[in-house]
């Protein structure tokens, strides 16, 4: 894998750059698999200081943080909820469903969502956050994951029929 | 396409029309529309990025950076202790080459100080770099040497070995004739296995490896360091190869005499040096185009 941004790591203006690149993603990668949000920080801060330490012999910047990250991860389990916050407000206000049986009122719809995504396998959750929230395509989650692009697909299926399968038994 | 990635491809939006057509009969198709607009909604977590980065980048890399720069460097570095041993083997196997070019004498120190002065038309070699266990030099021509007091020091010919012990000596090794004078010390010529030692103002000479025996010699260093040319007992064709040397020019010798030479020419004077041959050989002299042509 050619990374361009391996030359100059140690250059700080280069650094910052790859830091702003990449520093979001892994961070809320970790709390999508942990949540908790100090202990993504910590991880993430800990995975820079590395690359940044180590400038001068990493071939591979990205994959490196993210060996350094799970390395971490390791000593660590999921023990908190994923909290999100919403951007939108009321993000289904003015879809007009077909179909009066499945219209909700949005503030229940949302809260067996929420309860649902909770409920999600820490790898499903994972995925599908990356994925619909961070906006990485499915090869770059596999690569994140060191999974094949059918796993991650798998993965985001298995999400997907588990949410609507709770949400819709929720009722 | 397998059943269990299906709602993947449509979440990405990988589904072609005939595809999304089947997908919208599905009883939930709603449900996971209203999903994908409630995860589309949602907001990536809070992120002080600022904080880490700068956290970061307060972080000292001195001590890992040395680690990795001499890994980096480990194979040039090795690169260049290779090249560097070839040269000193190349060094060391080579050996030093000074000559004496017709005309002209030429005095050279060896590593330990000894002295040697060649003769013109001379050549001399020796190794620099084993000196110290090795006192050897090769000669080609004529020497003369003054040597250091040490270990054995030897002077090698295509004709015979020269073997000292400090000393001051000459070695002659010229066509089929070698020549050696001892002038202090003690010298050991080697010739054929016959091991003859010379003491100081003695000489001797093989000619076509037939041995002159000790010779007297009257003087305290060689001849033509005096510019004088002193033969003994020599061919006119081995004089006239001194001659040519000496004063770096050419003769033509048309005479065929076996008639052998012993005494001193100058070595500044060439108009004399041919009246004595003309004279001892009853020739005539006669010069054309910087050649001196030797006629009965």
């Amino acid at each position: 894998m050619k990374e361009p941004e391996k030359q100059g790591i140690c250059d700080k203006i280069f650094f910052t750059g790859f830091f702003k690149t990449h520093a979001r993603s892994l961070r809320n990668f970790l709390y999508y698999k942990f949540g908790d949000e100090d202990l993504a920080d910590d991880i993430t801060q800990e995975a820079f200081i590395k690359l940044w330490q180590n400038c001068a012999d990493v071939r591979h910047p990205k994959s490196f943080i993210y060996t350094v990250a799970k390395n971490s991860a390791l000593n660590h389990t999921a023990n908190k909820k994923v909290i999100m916050t919403y951007t939108k407000n009321n993000p289904a206000k003015e879809t007009d469903y077909q179909s009066p049986d499945y219209i909700m009122e949005e503030e229940e719809f949302r809260k067996k969502f929420e309860k649902a995504l909770s409920e999600l396998t820490e790898a499903q959750r994972t995925a599908l956050l990356l994925h619909r929230v961070e906006g990485k395509k499915y090869r770059e989650i596999a690569e994140m994951l060191e999974i094949s692009v059918k796993a991650v697909e798998k993965r985001i299926h298995g999400a997907l029929v588990s949410l609507s399968e709770k949400i819709e038994n929720f009722r | 396409m397998k059943e269990d990635t299906r709602l993947a491809k449509w979440l990405s939006g990988e589904l072609n029309t005939e595809e999304l057509e089947e997908l919208k009969k599905l009883p939930n198709y709603i449900t996971l529309l209203r999903i994908k607009e409630n995860l589309d909604s949602l907001q990536s977590p809070y992120f002080n990025e600022e904080g880490i980065l700068t956290e970061v980048l307060s972080q000292p890399k001195t001590i890992t950076k040395t680690i990795p720069l001499y890994r980096r460097y480990w194979f040039t570095a090795a690169a260049v202790i290779l090249i560097m041993l070839g040269i000193g083997f190349v060094f060391t196997v080579q050996d030093t080459h000074e000559e004496a070019f017709s005309g002209q004498t030429f005095a050279l120190n060896l590593p330990d100080a000894s002295e040697v002065i060649l003769n013109s038309g001379s050549a001399l070699s020796y190794n620099k770099w084993s000196w110290d266990n090795n006192r050897k030099v090769e000669l080609n021509g004529e020497a003369y040497f003054k040597v250091a007091k040490g270990e054995k020091f030897s002077v090698i010919t295509s004709l015979g070995t020269v073997q000292v012990l400090g000393t001051q000596f000459n070695v002659k090794a010229r066509a089929n004739r070698l020549e050696v004078t001892c002038f202090e010390g003690s010298v050991k010529v080697i010739k054929d296995g016959k091991e003859v030692v010379l003491k100081p103002s003695q000489g001797l000479y093989y000619e076509d490896d037939v041995y002159s025996g000790v010779l007297r010699m009257e003087k305290t260093d060689p001849a033509w360091l005096h510019d004088e040319l002193i033969f003994n007992k020599e061919s006119l064709g081995a004089v006239i190869a001194e001659i040519e040397r000496h004063y770096n020019i050419s003769i033509e010798n048309k005479a065929n005499s076996s008639q052998l030479f012993s005494g001193t020419l100058p070595g500044d004077d060439i108009e004399t040096v041919i009246k004595i041959l003309e004279l001892n050989y009853h020739l005539k002299a006669e010069k054309k185009d910087n050649v001196i042509i030797l006629k009965p």
